[in-house]
């Protein structure tokens, strides 16, 4: 068979054609791999199923939460179909990598909305492609609910885009006004040069400076740097008396090790990509006292109920922003039972009047489509993630 | 005070560009191929080092060498499977198959290890060694010596040993070399086995210093391929010498100039040479270049 194929008007060789086979192989079974842990839905009958778009971070710098987001929301999915589905149709996912990279973000939107024919969307996302595929969302007039993303500027991405996260712009006010309470007033800020860290850091600068405090010095950084000496050799020469930092899981580790091996030591304040064990693991008791927002756990009985769900399931305690996924697809179901419909223009139309108890609380949207739901401020005591005073 | 600490970090950054650049400057040397895979390749020993020493519980050190050995099993192996198949076809063939290993070796490591990020446990983090007015860990030390050291034994493999005039001779011109009875295969293959062993070590030096993860591989690669353009192409030393000023000009670049721009520093390099001087520091005269 192999003799078929050509390439420039030459034959291609037996070990060519084995080693594209190989390739195939392996592809083949990475895929499958993927399938055990649940992240591509199952087929089903056509008319007995409705599809939801998903938009996951599954590669790149930020693939830990494509893992602890994808297991949630497919939990959800799960569920869902066991107690009939919703308006008795089956839950199917068609998911898109977005690899937390904007630009990818507008490639998975686009084959989502335009090749597939999504009518229903769900970014489980990071700020920088739920943010760049928004618009592509509001023109087609498909329905786009933010699972994770934080990035202020999403408030005004359009009609069709919700959110059940709360704002950064609310998470960044709460951290400069602990700094300040903490009787900090030379803070250095360094951050993540994409939309995440941008918007939280931006609003945090203004906050802080606001209150009467003042942003020594700002330093980006980039999302997959892991040399950041230089930075802090500048944040060292300014003398700040804290360190206000937002990036990812990584970054923090990397960080936190330099400063310290720089010689480097004031009180570290961050955000709540910073709840995650890792970080600890890997700095050890250089992580003790570092206080942070992050997205307050409801502790509503379905809170309790999702935490208990996802331990019989998958063996573990739920990972990152897996709350949050969880309850997107809990929320375009209400909405959807609201509103009778699938239909994106009606079903948008319910959302903003809906009112939906769930695991992170109460989602209520405001005219933006946009959420509250408090934050709350956490230290790290004793190798322990806890409530902070 | 500040200008010592920033030369330091440049040569830490330099070292670990040029663990990377030698195999890469040494592999294009002898097929003009970008070998996109090879910051996997580096993360793949890391990985091997992390089985080894966190997994079944030996000193790191032993982790390094079987690293070495796997890193230069991996190598022969992509050379056998996705570059020798594509040898005669278009220079871009092979290029675009180093891309295809590149992320299939990402996605099998995450798919093992999954993407959380991995540390050697080295011990509490401490405030390094101060001396003529910088910084300096115990690590980042080792990573200079290490690469120093691997650099010296490169330049004794490459200038005086048979096979060492080999690879030069085919880097050279290798339908020349193939006419006066040199094995150009097995001179591809020594030196891919080569490169990747170098890689992987300097996988498991970067992992110490940085931790592990799939991606880990990508930005140092793409970097120390700045430094062999920059440096010249082909060229061992000019490898080197690409790397150390790659790192020192983006760490002092970002003194300077706003720290968002320090990838941009190497980039901005890099075109700058491919405009003005092709052929890098050290590179060769053009005709010495074609095959």
């Amino acid at each position: 068979m192999y003799q078929l194929l050509t390439w420039r008007g030459k034959k291609v060789g037996k070990t060519a054609f084995l080693g594209i086979i190989a390739i195939i192989a392996i592809a083949v079974v990475a895929f499958t791999g993927f399938n055990q842990t649940g992240l591509f839905g199952l087929g089903a009958e056509e008319e007995e199923t409705v599809k939801i778009g998903v938009m996951l971070p599954l590669t790149g710098d930020a693939a830990i939460y494509g893992e602890s987001v994808g297991t949630a929301i497919q939990l959800a999915r799960e569920r869902i179909n066991e107690s009939g589905g919703i308006l008795g149709k089956r839950v199917e996912f068609v998911v898109e990598d977005s690899a937390c990279d904007a630009k990818a973000g507008v490639k998975a939107i686009n084959s989502l909305v335009h090749l597939k024919g999504m009518k229903l969307v769900i970014a489980a996302e990071c700020s920088g492609p739920a943010l760049s595929a928004a618009p592509v969302a509001e023109e087609a007039k498909v329905l786009y609910l933010v699972a994770i993303a934080s990035n202020p500027d999403i408030k005004y991405a359009g009609d069709y885009v919700f959110r059940i996260a709360p704002s950064d712009n609310q998470q960044g006010k709460d951290i400069a006004k602990t700094i300040y309470k903490e009787g900090f007033r030379k803070a250095a800020s360094m951050f993540m040069d994409n939309a995440y860290g941008e918007g939280i850091a931006g609003v945090f600068a203004k906050e802080f400076e606001a209150l009467g405090g003042n942003v020594v010095i700002t330093q980006r950084f980039n999302q997959n740097d892991n040399d950041f000496r230089t930075q802090l050799l500048k944040v060292k020469e300014v003398n700040p008396d804290s360190l206000f930092i937002v990036g990812y899981p990584q970054s923090y580790q990397l960080v936190i090790k330099q400063m310290h091996e720089l010689g480097l030591d004031v009180q570290i304040f961050s955000a709540d990509t910073f709840k995650d064990e890792t970080i600890i693991q890997a700095v050890g008791d250089k992580a003790e006292g570092i206080i942070f927002s992050t997205y307050a756990e409801s502790g509503t009985p379905e809170f309790e109920r999702f935490k208990q769900a996802y331990r019989e399931r998958h063996g573990k305690e739920y990972g990152p922003y897996g709350d949050y996924a969880f309850d997107s697809l809990y929320v375009l179901k209400a909405g959807i039972e609201q509103a009778n419909s699938f239909d994106p223009e009606v079903l948008k139309e319910s959302l903003y009047d809906l009112e939906y108890q769930g695991v992170t609380g109460l989602t209520k949207f405001d005219e933006y489509g946009e959420v509250y739901k408090p934050y709350a401020i956490m230290t790290v005591r004793n190798g322990s993630f806890v409530q902070y005073k | 005070m500040v200008w010592e600490q920033l030369v330091v970090n440049g040569i830490i950054a330099g070292s670990e560009y040029a663990l990377l650049a030698i195999g890469l400057t040494l592999i294009f040397g002898i097929l003009r191929l970008i070998h996109f895979a090879h910051g996997e390749v580096a993360m793949v020993g890391a990985y091997t080092a992390f089985v080894v020493s966190a997994i079944f519980g030996l000193p790191l050190i032993v982790g390094f060498f079987v690293a070495i050995a796997v890193g230069a099993a991996l190598g022969l192996v992509i050379n056998r499977f996705a570059f020798k198949p594509l040898r005669k076809q278009h220079i871009l063939m092979p290029l675009i198959a180093a891309i295809a290993v590149s992320i299939i070796l990402q996605n099998v490591i995450a798919l093992f290890f999954g993407n959380e990020i991995k540390t050697y446990s080295l011990g509490p983090v401490e405030k390094g060694i101060e001396m003529f007015g910088f910084i300096i860990t115990k690590t980042q030390i080792l990573i200079i010596f290490v690469a120093l050291a691997l650099m010296l034994l490169t330049w004794v493999l490459i200038k005086k040993t048979k096979i060492g005039k080999q690879i030069r001779a085919v880097a050279d011109n290798r339908h020349l070399a193939e006419s006066v009875g040199i094995n150009s295969e097995k001179v591809i293959t020594v030196t891919f086995a080569y490169g990747s062993a170098l890689a992987a070590a300097g996988g498991v030096l970067i992992a110490m210093e940085t931790n592990l993860e799939p991606m880990m591989g990508l930005m140092p690669n793409i970097k120390a391929f700045a430094a062999v353009i920059v440096g010249g192409v082909g060229s061992v030393p000019g490898a080197i010498l690409g790397s150390y000023f790659i790192g020192l000009a983006e760490n002092i670049g970002i003194w300077y100039l706003p720290s968002g721009y320090k990838d941009a520093i190497a980039f901005f390099i890099l075109v700058v040479f491919l405009l003005f001087r092709p052929r890098g520091i050290l590179g060769k005269k053009k005709e010495g270049m074609q095959q």
